[in-house]
């Protein structure tokens, strides 16, 4: 039986080998997801290695060289406050990417464990988590957002914790659909036979089949909370504006007089944000291609 | 199907009750006094008023009794006032919906024209020119902050160049159809962008997926005109998805889009919105929360409804 | 499943034709728009047909003054005067007793043809004028200006210096708690209006010139505690040369003359208040035109504009952080105790860079309440000086591991800027500062108190008013000075006098008394630029512009809508 069972898994196991050495090479071969991936680990690096790249320190105020466009010694230019806006770029990236790449995980990790238990246990445990689903959909996300903030208070930590909570319904959903399909497959059935636990079946045999949806539906979240970020600082309530986030930042360049003189100000968080958001969008789509089924 | 819709709509109550009542527990949490909002320190006449008007208005009761109150006033068609404004919420609702309407409906309507239009066709000739310069505006249109690009056409379009009004949704003296377009044009095509980048990757990749199915190929091994291919069994199948897509959207029609109403001082219920929830305005919050709540359930249910419609697999009441 | 191609065929359809209909009418927006200034933004714009696009400008041959206020709430209401009375809108609305000139302190007759003073200067009489009409037809008389003293001190939100001042009126107390039924300093005799004060209080008369009188007929049917915020201001019956014309919610409102008004009527025939998100941006786009501000970076973005000519004007407006002392309940805060920790925050900030890089040639530094440039100021002077605050520090054993918060309520940026700031100086003397921003100023500042310095404005109406904020009796700074009582009488006495030299003496005290203690850390004076189109408007010559909050005379009567 467990010789059987084995093999079995050996089996699984080269076949998903070289099913993942295809997904790689096809990955590679899609060029946009790829320029993608580059950005995003490029962007992420240097936020990480701020200090490396750059020897300002973001707050550090020089009332004497306020908006200076970008010259040799400063190669972004400074704010109205003569900060570094390079520097305050690499490290409001650090808590903007911490920010929504904490919110997205966290968000997809307490939607498939909802999921899965709903989707494999059914019934009354089902229609209670769908409910509850239910009732977080019926908040417009922003509202929801808002009201969450204005509870919990601004703060890095709280938006995180605001984003898990606002962001899990969909991986939910995509999770408990697949295994309400899955876990009358054959194999489930075998896995139960030989008595393996509940939770051993439900994340390790049915978990990692859904997993690609899941990883392309985080790419898709991060992506939203990098411009929810940007929102809510816009609306006031989102990091507070002592910290520099890349909200912050742009935000901080919102007015007339900015957007009309001081094009540094807003060009370079504006496009550090889009580039961002693209890389991850693209970079999603190219997993997409890669992991749906249906286009292999 | 009408019972079926019956049942649906009154399992809508519970839940409505449900989420009303999270809604002022959660308002009760926000620590955020609605008097001392509206007072500033700078005109904080007298600390006596302020706390005769605290109590005048029950926000010295307890939490539950508060709760009953309202629904007892909700139930009896009294909407209440805001605490901070003063304005009668059903005033507010007669004179803001129209506006999140008007402007919801118009961007609903183009962006889906536009984004599944552009989806549709880059889906057909896939790698082609139409898809590749669609496929750049949708990421571009969904990868900058709404805002500012919102801040960003106000100063070409209305200050450079002058063309149209900076914000609000009419002028003084002016009035008829030319008015309205005018203060639309920049919050709408805003509005737009965002939303057509969406539904256009949406309507491309099912299309993509219907058009590789087994049926298509079929049908075009029987010969029928590449067209009618197109028309008859891609569009139609390719639908579905995108409709629910735009059923999820239809809330906007009563919630409006916060940001962009800020941004264009647009005097709809999503600017409302914001308002209340900084000042913990809280029956403003919760009759405008509670009926974009009813809107989504509606819409969800709009959703089943369209999906089995569409679908005859699917059966209602299931 | 025909049915349902048939419907999405109509909806595809429909969706066509609307976008048709929306492109068409798009066209329109090139129409000629005459009557328009000439947009003169920069000179990289097109000033020539593009013109901002402001549909129908003086309708029908008005002369329309133009102003903007920022949307609030529902944007449904015109202004409320009794909050700051400023500013044209008010003024051609309401009307107060007197009219004060742009100092504020001397007056001239208004709605009262005379008034008098008791040598004691416990008693005011003033003779209402006769023949003035409300909007609505109905006559004006001494029972409003008794009426709106009255309903004055039950309003829930309203400007200080108004319920101070009637504070003093014998039985003010008692007829604000309910314990009396009438208000019993305050005769009306005819129509001589009499009023009796418990103490002598110096600004009385300025402060009536500021007190804009209310209909009486039509505003006894509104609760007091929430007439700030009633239907009322969506329908204002006024008895100044305008009244309202037309409400639009959310988007503007207009005035339009008052067939009842009595004096000249004005050359302007129309005013219109748009409702707007931000108000730089209506002024560029011709639809502002008379705007004040203290912001820098509006003030270079309006310097821009050609057709707006700049006013500087110098004022009293405070910025100072209050320290977070204790509670008359006894409620200490440990951190601000020693003085030489208050002291030191002071030489750690470079107030001057500040003042001169964020707001140049607006902010003036000072070192008490009293401005540097008045013969009172006694010279302490709290120059930058990052060694002796950290040695100060040291010396009084504060913990640099304590995480100092700053508590401020204005959230426009150059206010978070200016934080930003402040926290940088601080943090380069070894502390560890967090700032935090407050939505809801009052309760975090005098209740919530979790702060240790907290970021204030005061536009005050007088000096003495600063130093009215050390009373041992002020209902919000009690609560963090602890109920300090020695500057009690001198306070008072600052309120009551009206004699320039014993003011003068009573200030130097107050001022000493407030170094001795640093209860407040002043941080600066904010001086205001009003800005006017002058292509639009031409302001009479030997107007004098003041204190952009409160009312006074501008002769607006006279000025011109032209080109």
């Amino acid at each position: 039986m467990s010789a059987q069972a084995s093999t079995l898994q050996q089996a699984n196991k080269q076949q998903a080998s070289s099913l993942l050495r295809k997904n790689i090479r096809k990955f590679v071969n899609n060029r946009l997801a790829m320029i993608g991936l580059v950005f995003v680990v490029l962007i992420v690096l240097s936020s990480i290695f701020a200090p490396l790249l750059t020897s300002y320190d973001p707050s550090q105020i020089s009332l004497g060289e306020k908006n200076l466009s970008p010259c040799a010694a400063h190669i972004l230019g400074t704010d109205n406050l003569g900060r570094d806006v390079f520097s305050r770029v690499l490290y409001g990236g650090r808590i903007s990417v911490l920010v929504s790449v904490l919110g997205a995980l966290m968000g997809s990790f307490v939607g498939m464990v909802l999921g899965s238990i709903a989707g494999y246990f059914g019934g009354k445990v089902d229609m209670l988590l769908v409910r509850l689903s239910e009732i977080f959909q019926t908040f417009p996300e922003m509202i929801l957002i808002m009201i969450l903030v204005a509870i919990l208070g601004q703060g890095v930590g709280n938006l995180i914790l605001v984003f898990s909570v606002t962001g899990w319904m969909t991986t939910f959903r995509m999770v408990r659909n697949e295994f309400l399909a899955l876990r009358e497959e054959t194999y489930v059935q075998v896995c139960e036979a030989f008595g393996m636990s509940k939770a051993a079946i439900m994340f390790k045999q049915i978990l990692p089949n859904v997993l690609s949806p899941v990883i392309v539906s985080t790419t898709v979240n991060v992506a939203g909370f990098i411009l929810s970020e940007a929102g809510l600082s816009f609306l006031g309530v989102g990091v507070p504006s002592s910290v520099p986030t890349w909200g912050n930042i742009l935000n901080a360049a919102k007015s007339v007089e900015v957007v009309s003189n001081y094009w540094w100000l807003w060009a370079v968080p504006g496009a550090v944000i889009s580039i961002f958001v693209l890389a991850i969008n693209f970079f999603g789509d190219g997993l997409r291609d890669v992991l749906d089924p249906k286009q292999q | 199907m009408l019972k079926f819709i019956g049942k649906k709509l009154l399992q809508m109550i519970p839940m409505l009750l449900l989420i009303s009542f999270i809604v002022f527990g959660g308002l009760q949490l926000m620590d955020v006094d609605p008097i001392s909002y509206m007072v500033t320190p700078d005109m904080a006449a007298s600390a006596e008023n302020q706390e005769a008007l605290r109590e005048q208005l029950g926000l010295n009761d307890p939490f539950v009794v508060r709760y009953f109150n309202w629904v007892k006033d909700l139930l009896t068609g009294d909407f209440g006032y805001s605490i901070v404004n003063g304005t009668s919420i059903a005033t507010l609702l007669k004179t803001r919906l129209p506006a999140t309407f008007e402007l919801a409906v118009i961007a609903l309507l183009l962006s889906s024209v536009i984004g599944i239009g552009i989806g549709i066709i880059s889906a057909i000739r896939q790698n082609g020119i139409v898809d590749y310069l669609g496929r750049i505006f949708a990421v571009l249109g969904q990868s900058i902050p709404q805002f500012f690009f919102g801040i960003c056409v106000i100063q070409i379009f209305a200050i450079k160049l002058g063309w149209l009004p900076v914000n609000g949704r009419t002028s003084p003296g002016a009035s008829g159809f030319g008015d309205a377009v005018v203060h639309l044009v920049l919050p709408v095509l805003t509005m737009t962008v965002a939303m057509c980048a969406v539904l256009m990757r949406y309507s491309r990749n099912t299309m993509l997926g219907v058009l590789n199915s087994d049926y298509i190929k079929t049908a075009r091994s029987k010969g029928i005109p590449e067209w009618k291919v197109y028309i008859k069994h891609g569009f139609r199948n390719a639908m579905r998805p995108v409709l629910v897509i735009l059923c999820f959207r239809l809330p906007m029609l009563i919630g409006g889009s916060v940001v962009i109403e800020s941004v264009f001082g647009w005097p709809g219920i999503g600017s409302i919105i914001t308002q209340s929830v900084v000042s913990g305005d809280y029956p403003v919050i919760m009759v405008t929360t509670l009926m974009v709540a009813a809107a989504i359930l509606v819409a969800s249910f709009l959703v089943d409804v369209l999906t089995a419609a569409l679908d005859p697999r699917v059966r209602l009441g299931e | 499943m025909k049915k349902m191609s048939k419907r999405l065929l109509s909806l595809v359809l429909a969706l066509v034709l609307s976008v048709m209909c929306l492109s068409g009418c798009g066209g329109k927006t090139d129409e000629p728009k005459t009557d328009t200034p000439a947009q003169t933004d920069t000179p990289a714009a097109t000033p020539d047909a593009n013109t901002p696009s402001e549909p129908a400008p003086d309708a029908g041959g008005e002369k329309v003054l133009k102003l903007a206020t920022v949307i609030e709430g529902a944007a449904d209401k015109t202004v409320y005067p009794w909050h700051n009375p400023q500013g044209p809108a008010t003024a051609a609305l309401y009307r107060s007793l007197l009219l004060a000139d742009a100092n504020l302190t001397d007056v001239t007759p208004d709605l009262a043809t005379d008034y008098s003073v008791s040598p004691d200067g416990l008693t005011y009489t003033f003779t209402i004028k006769e023949g003035v009409k409300w909007s609505d037809g109905e006559d004006f008389t001494a029972e409003d200006v008794a009426f709106s003293i009255k309903t004055n001190l039950k309003v829930a939100s309203g400007n200080a210096i108004f319920t101070n001042a009637f504070t003093k009126i014998e039985g003010a107390e008692a007829w604000r708690d309910g314990s009396a039924d009438d208000l019993s300093g305050l005769k009306v005799d005819g129509n001589v209006v009499t009023i009796t004060l418990t103490s002598s209080y110096g600004a009385f008369i300025p402060v009536i010139a500021q007190f804009c009188i209310l209909p009486e007929h039509v505003v006894k049917d509104y609760d007091p505690l929430e007439l700030h915020n009633s239907d009322y201001w969506s329908k204002p019956v006024t008895c100044g040369a305008f009244k309202l014309g037309e409400m639009s919610a959310g988007n503007y409102y207009t005035l339009v003359p008052n067939e009842y008004y009595e004096g000249t009527p004005w050359k302007i025939t129309q005013i219109t208040n748009y409702f707007v998100p931000d108000l730089l941006v209506a002024a560029q786009a011709g639809n502002n035109d008379f705007l004040n501000t203290n912001v820098p970076a509006t003030i270079s973005e309006l310097s821009k504009l050609d057709f707006m000519t700049m006013y500087p004007i110098d004022i009293l407006f405070y910025r100072y952080f209050i320290c977070n002392m204790k509670g008359v309940d006894g409620n200490e805060n440990p951190v601000m105790q020693d003085k030489r920790v208050r002291e030191a925050i002071l030489y750690a900030i470079d107030r001057e860079t500040i003042t001169e890089q964020l707001f140049p040639d607006l902010a003036h530094v000072l070192h008490s309440g009293v401005p540097n440039d008045y013969p009172e100021y006694n010279g302490v002077a709290y120059e930058y000086n990052p060694e002796k605050a950290k040695q100060l520090l040291q010396e009084a054993g504060y913990d640099f591991n304590h995480t100092f918060r700053i508590l401020y309520y204005y959230s426009d940026q150059n206010s978070i800027d200016l934080m930003d700031t402040i926290a940088y100086y601080l943090g380069e003397v070894g502390m560890k500062v967090e700032t935090i921003q407050s939505q809801q100023g009052t309760v975090d500042l005098f209740q919530t108190r979790n702060y240790d310095v907290g970021y204030k404005g005061l536009s005050a109406f007088s000096i003495a008013e600063w130093y009215g904020e050390y009373d041992s009796t002020n209902a919000n700074f009690q609560n963090i000075f602890g109920g300090d009582t020695q500057f009690d009488a001198n306070s008072a006495a600052i309120a009551a006098e009206s004699d320039p030299a014993k003011r003068s003496e009573i200030l130097k005290e107050l001022q000493t008394m407030e170094q001795e203690n640093l209860y407040k850390l002043p941080l600066y004076t904010l001086g205001n630029n009003i800005f006017i189109n002058t292509q639009h408007v031409k302001v009479p010559d030997g107007v004098t512009f003041g204190n952009p909050w409160y009312l006074y005379d501008m002769d607006l009567a006279n000025w011109e809508i032209i080109g």
